[in-house]
Protein backbone atom coordinates (compact mmCIF):
# COMPACT_ATOMS: atom_id res chain seq x y z
CA UNK A 1 0.00 0.00 0.00
CA UNK A 2 1.24 3.55 -1.09
CA UNK A 3 1.90 5.71 1.45
CA UNK A 4 -0.95 8.42 1.87
CA UNK A 5 0.89 11.58 1.78
CA UNK A 6 2.99 10.63 -1.30
CA UNK A 7 0.54 9.40 -3.83
CA UNK A 8 2.08 7.20 -6.51
CA UNK A 9 0.56 7.73 -10.26
CA UNK A 10 -0.05 4.48 -11.02
CA UNK A 11 -2.07 4.40 -7.84
CA UNK A 12 -4.28 7.45 -8.40
CA UNK A 13 -4.91 6.27 -12.49
CA UNK A 14 -5.84 3.04 -11.09
CA UNK A 15 -8.66 4.68 -8.74
CA UNK A 16 -9.68 6.52 -11.48
CA UNK A 17 -10.09 4.15 -13.84
CA UNK A 18 -12.37 2.09 -11.01
CA UNK A 19 -14.54 5.58 -10.53
CA UNK A 20 -17.89 4.93 -11.61
CA UNK A 21 -18.56 7.57 -14.26
CA UNK A 22 -15.79 9.35 -16.09
CA UNK A 23 -17.66 12.85 -16.80
CA UNK A 24 -16.28 15.70 -16.05
CA UNK A 25 -17.29 16.03 -12.64
CA UNK A 26 -14.74 13.25 -12.22
CA UNK A 27 -11.96 14.74 -13.92
CA UNK A 28 -12.23 17.82 -11.68
CA UNK A 29 -12.08 16.20 -8.89
CA UNK A 30 -9.05 14.19 -9.75
CA UNK A 31 -7.64 17.30 -11.40
CA UNK A 32 -7.64 19.69 -8.48
CA UNK A 33 -6.42 16.57 -6.01
CA UNK A 34 -3.59 15.29 -8.22
CA UNK A 35 -2.78 18.62 -10.73
CA UNK A 36 1.05 16.74 -10.86
CA UNK A 37 -0.76 14.37 -12.68
CA UNK A 38 -2.84 16.04 -14.89
CA UNK A 39 -1.62 15.05 -18.40
CA UNK A 40 -1.53 11.44 -17.65
CA UNK A 41 -4.99 11.81 -16.44
CA UNK A 42 -6.55 13.61 -18.99
CA UNK A 43 -4.77 10.63 -21.10
CA UNK A 44 -6.53 8.33 -19.60
CA UNK A 45 -9.84 9.88 -19.69
CA UNK A 46 -9.67 9.92 -23.34
CA UNK A 47 -8.58 5.78 -23.42
CA UNK A 48 -11.76 4.93 -20.93
CA UNK A 49 -14.40 7.14 -22.83
CA UNK A 50 -13.73 5.51 -26.12
CA UNK A 51 -16.04 3.68 -27.40
CA UNK A 52 -16.59 0.24 -27.06
CA UNK A 53 -15.07 -1.94 -30.02
CA UNK A 54 -18.19 -3.70 -31.38
CA UNK A 55 -18.60 -7.21 -29.25
CA UNK A 56 -19.26 -9.17 -32.89
CA UNK A 57 -15.21 -8.68 -33.46
CA UNK A 58 -13.79 -12.07 -34.10
CA UNK A 59 -11.09 -13.56 -33.39
CA UNK A 60 -7.91 -12.94 -35.47
CA UNK A 61 -6.11 -16.30 -37.09
CA UNK A 62 -3.39 -17.29 -34.84
CA UNK A 63 -5.38 -16.22 -31.84
CA UNK A 64 -7.05 -19.96 -30.81
CA UNK A 65 -3.37 -21.19 -31.16
CA UNK A 66 -2.13 -18.45 -28.79
CA UNK A 67 -5.13 -18.96 -26.19
CA UNK A 68 -4.02 -22.40 -25.74
CA UNK A 69 -0.48 -21.75 -25.09
CA UNK A 70 -1.61 -19.40 -22.94
CA UNK A 71 -3.97 -22.12 -21.07
CA UNK A 72 -0.93 -25.04 -20.80
CA UNK A 73 1.12 -22.28 -19.22
CA UNK A 74 -1.86 -21.03 -16.53
CA UNK A 75 -2.32 -24.90 -15.92
CA UNK A 76 1.43 -25.41 -15.63
CA UNK A 77 1.64 -22.60 -13.01
CA UNK A 78 1.03 -24.80 -9.41
CA UNK A 79 -0.61 -22.72 -6.65
CA UNK A 80 1.95 -22.37 -3.57
CA UNK A 81 -0.40 -24.04 -1.35
CA UNK A 82 1.94 -24.30 1.42
CA UNK A 83 2.20 -20.51 1.65
CA UNK A 84 0.67 -19.36 5.09
CA UNK A 85 -3.04 -17.99 3.85
CA UNK A 86 -3.07 -15.79 6.62
CA UNK A 87 0.55 -13.69 5.38
CA UNK A 88 -1.41 -11.32 3.43
CA UNK A 89 -3.73 -10.13 5.07
CA UNK A 90 -4.03 -6.89 6.50
CA UNK A 91 -5.05 -5.89 9.76
CA UNK A 92 -8.22 -3.96 8.52
CA UNK A 93 -8.91 -7.23 6.33
CA UNK A 94 -8.28 -9.40 9.69
CA UNK A 95 -10.83 -6.97 10.87
CA UNK A 96 -13.36 -7.73 8.25
CA UNK A 97 -13.00 -11.02 7.94
CA UNK A 98 -13.60 -11.65 11.40
CA UNK A 99 -17.11 -9.52 11.07
CA UNK A 100 -17.96 -11.66 7.84
CA UNK A 101 -17.35 -14.76 9.50
CA UNK A 102 -18.98 -13.94 12.75
CA UNK A 103 -16.54 -14.76 14.92
CA UNK A 104 -14.36 -12.66 17.47
CA UNK A 105 -10.98 -11.74 15.98
CA UNK A 106 -8.89 -14.28 18.34
CA UNK A 107 -10.35 -17.22 16.79
CA UNK A 108 -9.18 -15.98 13.19
CA UNK A 109 -5.61 -15.75 15.36
CA UNK A 110 -6.31 -19.23 16.78
CA UNK A 111 -6.46 -20.25 13.08
CA UNK A 112 -3.69 -18.34 11.79
CA UNK A 113 -1.27 -19.63 14.60
CA UNK A 114 -3.14 -23.10 14.01
CA UNK A 115 -4.37 -24.40 17.23
CA UNK A 116 -7.46 -25.67 16.03
CA UNK A 117 -7.87 -29.18 15.15
CA UNK A 118 -8.88 -28.86 11.61
CA UNK A 119 -11.34 -31.93 11.89
CA UNK A 120 -13.19 -30.35 14.48
CA UNK A 121 -14.25 -27.06 12.36
CA UNK A 122 -17.53 -28.11 10.62
CA UNK A 123 -17.22 -28.17 7.22
CA UNK A 124 -19.19 -25.08 5.66
CA UNK A 125 -17.24 -22.91 8.52
CA UNK A 126 -13.96 -24.15 6.39
CA UNK A 127 -15.28 -23.67 3.44
CA UNK A 128 -16.24 -19.43 4.49
CA UNK A 129 -12.64 -19.40 5.61
CA UNK A 130 -11.06 -20.87 2.68
CA UNK A 131 -13.09 -18.71 0.54
CA UNK A 132 -12.32 -15.78 2.65
CA UNK A 133 -8.78 -16.18 2.34
CA UNK A 134 -8.89 -16.93 -1.37
CA UNK A 135 -7.81 -20.36 -0.84
CA UNK A 136 -9.13 -23.49 -1.69
CA UNK A 137 -10.83 -26.20 1.62
CA UNK A 138 -8.23 -28.54 0.66
CA UNK A 139 -5.68 -26.35 0.40
CA UNK A 140 -6.22 -24.73 4.02
CA UNK A 141 -7.25 -27.98 5.68
CA UNK A 142 -3.43 -29.44 4.09
CA UNK A 143 -2.25 -25.88 5.97
CA UNK A 144 -3.68 -26.10 9.04
CA UNK A 145 -3.00 -29.89 8.93
CA UNK A 146 0.89 -30.04 10.69
CA UNK A 147 1.30 -28.98 13.71
CA UNK A 148 2.76 -25.73 14.88
CA UNK A 149 6.18 -26.30 16.20
CA UNK A 150 8.84 -24.05 17.78
CA UNK A 151 8.46 -21.68 20.40
CA UNK A 152 4.89 -20.61 19.24
CA UNK A 153 4.07 -24.39 19.74
CA UNK A 154 5.41 -24.59 23.07
CA UNK A 155 3.59 -21.18 24.39
CA UNK A 156 0.16 -23.08 24.16
CA UNK A 157 -1.20 -25.57 26.43
CA UNK A 158 -3.03 -28.72 25.65
CA UNK A 159 -6.32 -29.53 27.10
CA UNK A 160 -6.55 -32.70 26.82
CA UNK A 161 -8.02 -33.50 23.59
CA UNK A 162 -6.85 -36.27 21.36
CA UNK A 163 -4.32 -35.31 18.28
CA UNK A 164 -1.68 -33.23 18.49
CA UNK A 165 -0.86 -32.04 21.72
CA UNK A 166 -0.78 -28.06 20.48
CA UNK A 167 -4.36 -28.02 18.96
CA UNK A 168 -7.64 -28.00 21.04
CA UNK A 169 -11.12 -28.26 19.46
CA UNK A 170 -12.83 -25.62 17.40
CA UNK A 171 -15.47 -25.48 20.31
CA UNK A 172 -12.96 -25.13 22.74
CA UNK A 173 -11.56 -22.04 21.19
CA UNK A 174 -15.10 -20.47 20.70
CA UNK A 175 -15.89 -21.10 24.02
CA UNK A 176 -12.61 -19.44 25.27
CA UNK A 177 -13.10 -16.94 22.95
CA UNK A 178 -16.87 -15.76 24.64
CA UNK A 179 -18.84 -16.97 21.72
CA UNK A 180 -22.33 -17.07 23.22
CA UNK A 181 -24.02 -20.39 23.65
CA UNK A 182 -26.64 -19.77 21.00
CA UNK A 183 -23.68 -18.46 18.85
CA UNK A 184 -21.45 -20.96 18.95
CA UNK A 185 -24.63 -23.75 18.04
CA UNK A 186 -25.37 -21.95 14.93
CA UNK A 187 -20.65 -22.02 14.20
CA UNK A 188 -20.88 -25.84 14.87
CA UNK A 189 -23.95 -27.17 13.25
CA UNK A 190 -23.69 -25.17 10.17
CA UNK A 191 -25.33 -26.43 7.06
CA UNK A 192 -22.66 -27.48 4.31
CA UNK B 1 -20.64 -15.33 -0.79
CA UNK B 2 -17.14 -14.50 -2.89
CA UNK B 3 -13.91 -13.47 -0.73
CA UNK B 4 -13.46 -9.73 -0.51
CA UNK B 5 -11.17 -8.28 -2.91
CA UNK B 6 -7.49 -7.04 -1.26
CA UNK B 7 -6.71 -3.98 -2.84
CA UNK B 8 -6.46 -1.20 -1.06
CA UNK B 9 -7.27 2.49 -2.70
CA UNK B 10 -4.90 5.63 -2.25
CA UNK B 11 -7.07 6.80 0.84
CA UNK B 12 -6.62 3.00 2.55
CA UNK B 13 -10.19 1.81 1.99
CA UNK B 14 -10.54 -1.18 0.38
CA UNK B 15 -11.80 -1.65 -3.09
CA UNK B 16 -15.28 -3.71 -3.05
CA UNK B 17 -16.90 -5.36 -6.39
CA UNK B 18 -20.05 -3.08 -7.80
CA UNK B 19 -23.15 -4.54 -6.02
CA UNK B 20 -24.65 -6.05 -9.68
CA UNK B 21 -20.90 -7.87 -9.84
CA UNK B 22 -21.54 -9.57 -6.52
CA UNK B 23 -25.16 -10.02 -7.13
CA UNK B 24 -24.19 -12.17 -10.09
CA UNK B 25 -21.83 -14.16 -8.64
CA UNK B 26 -23.96 -15.23 -6.03
CA UNK B 27 -26.49 -15.93 -8.68
CA UNK B 28 -23.86 -18.11 -10.79
CA UNK B 29 -22.91 -19.94 -8.02
CA UNK B 30 -25.72 -21.76 -7.22
CA UNK B 31 -25.86 -22.70 -10.68
CA UNK B 32 -24.41 -26.31 -11.77
CA UNK B 33 -20.73 -25.73 -13.40
CA UNK B 34 -22.26 -26.56 -17.04
CA UNK B 35 -24.61 -23.61 -16.60
CA UNK B 36 -22.42 -21.44 -15.88
CA UNK B 37 -20.25 -22.30 -18.78
CA UNK B 38 -23.20 -22.00 -21.44
CA UNK B 39 -24.11 -18.93 -20.22
CA UNK B 40 -20.78 -17.47 -20.12
CA UNK B 41 -20.11 -18.57 -23.57
CA UNK B 42 -23.23 -16.01 -24.45
CA UNK B 43 -21.20 -13.02 -26.34
CA UNK B 44 -24.21 -10.34 -26.40
CA UNK B 45 -24.35 -8.06 -23.89
CA UNK B 46 -27.76 -7.26 -24.03
CA UNK B 47 -28.69 -11.14 -23.47
CA UNK B 48 -30.15 -11.64 -20.01
CA UNK B 49 -28.15 -14.60 -19.40
CA UNK B 50 -24.69 -12.90 -20.54
CA UNK B 51 -22.16 -13.64 -17.72
CA UNK B 52 -20.11 -10.00 -16.76
CA UNK B 53 -16.80 -10.38 -17.26
CA UNK B 54 -15.63 -9.49 -14.02
CA UNK B 55 -17.28 -12.67 -12.70
CA UNK B 56 -15.23 -14.75 -15.48
CA UNK B 57 -12.03 -12.91 -13.81
CA UNK B 58 -13.20 -14.37 -10.51
CA UNK B 59 -14.07 -17.67 -11.59
CA UNK B 60 -10.36 -17.94 -13.41
CA UNK B 61 -8.65 -16.71 -10.01
CA UNK B 62 -10.94 -19.20 -7.97
CA UNK B 63 -9.30 -21.57 -10.19
CA UNK B 64 -6.16 -21.66 -8.37
CA UNK B 65 -7.25 -24.17 -5.66
CA UNK B 66 -8.91 -26.52 -8.01
CA UNK B 67 -8.26 -29.70 -10.11
CA UNK B 68 -11.35 -29.65 -11.97
CA UNK B 69 -8.88 -28.61 -15.06
CA UNK B 70 -11.16 -29.30 -18.23
CA UNK B 71 -13.79 -26.80 -16.62
CA UNK B 72 -11.46 -24.00 -15.77
CA UNK B 73 -9.47 -24.58 -19.07
CA UNK B 74 -13.12 -23.54 -20.60
CA UNK B 75 -13.54 -20.97 -18.85
CA UNK B 76 -10.35 -19.64 -19.27
CA UNK B 77 -10.38 -19.65 -23.01
CA UNK B 78 -14.10 -17.97 -22.84
CA UNK B 79 -12.06 -14.96 -20.83
CA UNK B 80 -9.20 -14.95 -23.21
CA UNK B 81 -11.30 -14.71 -26.52
CA UNK B 82 -12.81 -11.57 -24.38
CA UNK B 83 -9.59 -9.61 -23.93
CA UNK B 84 -8.70 -10.18 -27.83
CA UNK B 85 -12.20 -9.10 -29.23
CA UNK B 86 -11.85 -6.15 -26.70
CA UNK B 87 -8.72 -4.59 -28.02
CA UNK B 88 -9.20 -3.30 -31.55
CA UNK B 89 -7.87 -5.60 -34.48
CA UNK B 90 -5.14 -4.74 -36.37
CA UNK B 91 -7.12 -4.53 -39.00
CA UNK B 92 -9.39 -1.78 -37.67
CA UNK B 93 -10.12 0.98 -39.86
CA UNK B 94 -8.68 4.20 -38.20
CA UNK B 95 -6.35 5.53 -41.24
CA UNK B 96 -3.79 6.91 -38.58
CA UNK B 97 -2.09 3.94 -36.99
CA UNK B 98 -0.26 1.59 -38.40
CA UNK B 99 -1.50 -2.39 -38.31
CA UNK B 100 1.82 -3.76 -37.47
CA UNK B 101 1.77 -0.57 -34.58
CA UNK B 102 -1.72 -2.05 -33.30
CA UNK B 103 -0.67 -5.84 -33.52
CA UNK B 104 2.46 -5.20 -30.85
CA UNK B 105 -0.12 -3.29 -28.65
CA UNK B 106 -2.58 -6.18 -28.82
CA UNK B 107 -0.17 -8.91 -28.32
CA UNK B 108 0.84 -6.71 -24.97
CA UNK B 109 -1.79 -6.55 -23.94
CA UNK B 110 -3.07 -9.91 -23.99
CA UNK B 111 0.49 -11.32 -22.58
CA UNK B 112 0.13 -9.02 -19.87
CA UNK B 113 -3.23 -10.37 -18.20
CA UNK B 114 -2.34 -14.04 -18.81
CA UNK B 115 1.26 -12.90 -16.89
CA UNK B 116 -0.95 -12.33 -13.93
CA UNK B 117 -3.55 -14.65 -13.82
CA UNK B 118 -0.46 -17.36 -14.07
CA UNK B 119 1.49 -15.09 -11.34
CA UNK B 120 -2.27 -14.79 -9.02
CA UNK B 121 -2.40 -18.67 -9.17
CA UNK B 122 0.97 -19.16 -7.19
CA UNK B 123 0.53 -15.64 -5.27
CA UNK B 124 -2.71 -13.71 -4.92
CA UNK B 125 -2.14 -10.55 -7.20
CA UNK B 126 -4.51 -7.87 -5.79
CA UNK B 127 -4.03 -5.99 -9.78
CA UNK B 128 -6.24 -8.27 -10.93
CA UNK B 129 -8.63 -7.04 -8.49
CA UNK B 130 -9.65 -4.28 -10.54
CA UNK B 131 -10.53 -6.54 -13.45
CA UNK B 132 -13.27 -7.80 -11.03
CA UNK B 133 -14.49 -4.60 -10.30
CA UNK B 134 -14.78 -2.77 -14.06
CA UNK B 135 -13.23 -5.41 -16.30
CA UNK B 136 -13.51 -3.11 -19.51
CA UNK B 137 -11.79 -0.12 -17.40
CA UNK B 138 -9.04 -2.17 -16.64
CA UNK B 139 -8.32 -3.91 -19.91
CA UNK B 140 -8.42 0.29 -21.65
CA UNK B 141 -5.49 0.79 -18.48
CA UNK B 142 -3.46 -2.12 -19.64
CA UNK B 143 -3.96 -0.87 -23.40
CA UNK B 144 -2.58 2.41 -22.52
CA UNK B 145 -0.10 1.52 -21.16
CA UNK B 146 1.00 -1.35 -23.47
CA UNK B 147 0.63 1.46 -26.24
CA UNK B 148 2.55 3.79 -24.53
CA UNK B 149 5.08 1.30 -24.31
CA UNK B 150 5.26 0.49 -27.66
CA UNK B 151 5.23 3.88 -28.86
CA UNK B 152 8.21 4.56 -26.44
CA UNK B 153 10.16 1.59 -28.67
CA UNK B 154 9.10 2.84 -31.54
CA UNK B 155 10.68 6.12 -30.85
CA UNK B 156 7.41 8.01 -30.96
CA UNK B 157 7.04 11.24 -29.26
CA UNK B 158 5.12 12.66 -31.53
CA UNK B 159 2.75 10.15 -32.96
CA UNK B 160 1.77 11.79 -36.35
CA UNK B 161 2.60 14.89 -37.82
CA UNK B 162 1.17 16.87 -40.33
CA UNK B 163 2.16 19.52 -42.46
CA UNK B 164 0.52 22.46 -41.62
CA UNK B 165 -0.28 24.06 -45.24
CA UNK B 166 -1.20 20.90 -46.27
CA UNK B 167 -5.07 19.51 -46.68
CA UNK B 168 -8.25 21.59 -47.11
CA UNK B 169 -10.39 21.70 -43.66
CA UNK B 170 -13.82 20.27 -44.39
CA UNK B 171 -16.48 22.15 -44.48
CA UNK B 172 -17.90 20.60 -41.54
CA UNK B 173 -14.75 21.07 -39.66
CA UNK B 174 -14.27 24.67 -40.19
CA UNK B 175 -17.48 25.19 -39.45
CA UNK B 176 -17.18 23.29 -35.96
CA UNK B 177 -14.08 25.36 -35.20
CA UNK B 178 -15.67 28.67 -34.12
CA UNK B 179 -17.84 26.96 -31.77
CA UNK B 180 -16.40 26.55 -27.94
CA UNK B 181 -16.24 23.06 -28.43
CA UNK B 182 -15.50 22.42 -31.92
CA UNK B 183 -16.61 18.52 -31.90
CA UNK B 184 -18.98 19.22 -30.91
CA UNK B 185 -22.38 17.51 -32.92
CA UNK B 186 -20.01 15.93 -35.21
CA UNK B 187 -21.14 12.08 -36.17
CA UNK B 188 -21.04 11.16 -32.52
CA UNK B 189 -24.23 8.80 -33.44
CA UNK B 190 -21.99 6.95 -36.77
CA UNK B 191 -20.15 4.39 -34.38
CA UNK B 192 -17.48 3.80 -37.50
CA UNK B 193 -16.53 7.39 -37.42
CA UNK B 194 -16.37 7.76 -33.41
CA UNK B 195 -14.13 4.69 -33.91
CA UNK B 196 -11.94 7.01 -36.10
CA UNK B 197 -12.32 10.39 -34.57
CA UNK B 198 -10.86 8.33 -30.79
CA UNK B 199 -8.04 6.57 -33.47
CA UNK B 200 -7.18 10.35 -35.01
CA UNK B 201 -7.30 12.10 -31.88
CA UNK B 202 -5.07 9.46 -29.97
CA UNK B 203 -2.35 10.05 -32.68
CA UNK B 204 -2.10 13.46 -31.87
CA UNK B 205 0.87 15.26 -30.39
CA UNK B 206 -0.03 14.77 -25.80
CA UNK B 207 -0.32 18.22 -25.82
CA UNK B 208 -3.05 18.80 -28.75
CA UNK B 209 -4.85 15.49 -28.09
CA UNK B 210 -5.19 16.58 -23.99
CA UNK B 211 -6.77 20.11 -25.53
CA UNK B 212 -9.08 18.59 -27.79
CA UNK B 213 -10.32 15.91 -24.70
CA UNK B 214 -10.62 18.95 -22.33
CA UNK B 215 -12.65 20.70 -24.60
CA UNK B 216 -15.09 17.70 -25.52
CA UNK B 217 -15.81 17.50 -22.04
CA UNK B 218 -16.55 21.34 -22.03
CA UNK B 219 -13.64 22.96 -20.06
CA UNK B 220 -12.98 26.29 -21.16
CA UNK B 221 -9.76 27.20 -22.00
CA UNK B 222 -9.11 30.02 -20.08
CA UNK B 223 -11.31 32.38 -17.23
CA UNK B 224 -10.37 34.84 -15.27
CA UNK B 225 -12.39 32.93 -12.03
CA UNK B 226 -9.30 31.59 -10.08
CA UNK B 227 -11.81 28.95 -9.25
CA UNK B 228 -12.22 27.30 -12.85
CA UNK B 229 -10.68 24.70 -14.02
CA UNK B 230 -9.70 25.70 -17.25
CA UNK B 231 -7.06 23.97 -19.77
CA UNK B 232 -4.56 26.81 -19.37
CA UNK B 233 -4.44 25.66 -16.04
CA UNK B 234 -4.56 22.40 -16.27
CA UNK B 235 -1.56 22.52 -18.86
CA UNK B 236 0.37 25.26 -17.50
CA UNK B 237 0.30 26.87 -20.67
CA UNK B 238 -1.07 30.62 -21.95
CA UNK B 239 -4.08 30.79 -23.82
CA UNK B 240 -2.66 32.03 -27.18
CA UNK B 241 -0.87 28.59 -26.76
CA UNK B 242 -3.47 26.28 -26.55
CA UNK B 243 -5.73 27.89 -29.22
CA UNK B 244 -2.36 27.32 -31.11
CA UNK B 245 -3.28 23.45 -30.19
CA UNK B 246 -7.08 23.78 -30.84
CA UNK B 247 -6.25 24.86 -34.32
CA UNK B 248 -3.73 22.35 -35.61
CA UNK B 249 -5.23 19.41 -33.97
CA UNK B 250 -8.49 20.27 -35.61
CA UNK B 251 -6.81 20.94 -39.04
CA UNK B 252 -5.15 17.62 -38.36
CA UNK B 253 -8.10 15.80 -37.81
CA UNK B 254 -9.95 16.67 -40.46
CA UNK B 255 -7.27 15.50 -42.58
CA UNK B 256 -6.97 12.28 -41.01
CA UNK B 257 -10.68 12.04 -41.02
CA UNK B 258 -10.92 12.75 -45.02
CA UNK B 259 -8.60 10.26 -45.18
CA UNK B 260 -10.31 7.68 -43.91
CA UNK B 261 -12.93 8.71 -46.16
CA UNK B 262 -11.55 7.91 -49.01
CA UNK B 263 -10.47 4.55 -48.44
Amino acid sequence: MTSQSTPQLEDILDAFAMEETHAKATLDRYLSTYPQFAGDLIDLCRELLRTEVPANVELAPGDSARIDAAWAKHAAAQPQQSADPFAVLSPTRSREMAIELGVPRQVLVAFRERRIQIASVPRAFCRRLAAALATSVDAFVAWMTPAPTGTLARSYRADGQPGSPTQVTFERILIDAGVSDSDRTRLLTEEP
Amino acid sequence: MAAALRKQKPDGSPYKRPPNIDGQLRLLEQLARDDILARCEIRARTDANYVPSECLVHFVRASRGDNSNAWFERLYKVLSARVLRAVPAADSPDGTTSSLTKERIRDKVYERFVEMLVGDRQIYDDRLDFFEIRFDMGLKRLRLDAQKQVWRDDNRNQAISYDDDSGELSPEIEKAAGSLNPLEGLGFDDEAFRLRLDAAIEALPPEQSRTIQMLMLDYQIHSEDPEVITICKVLGKTPKTIWNYRDRAMKALSIALGQGEDQ
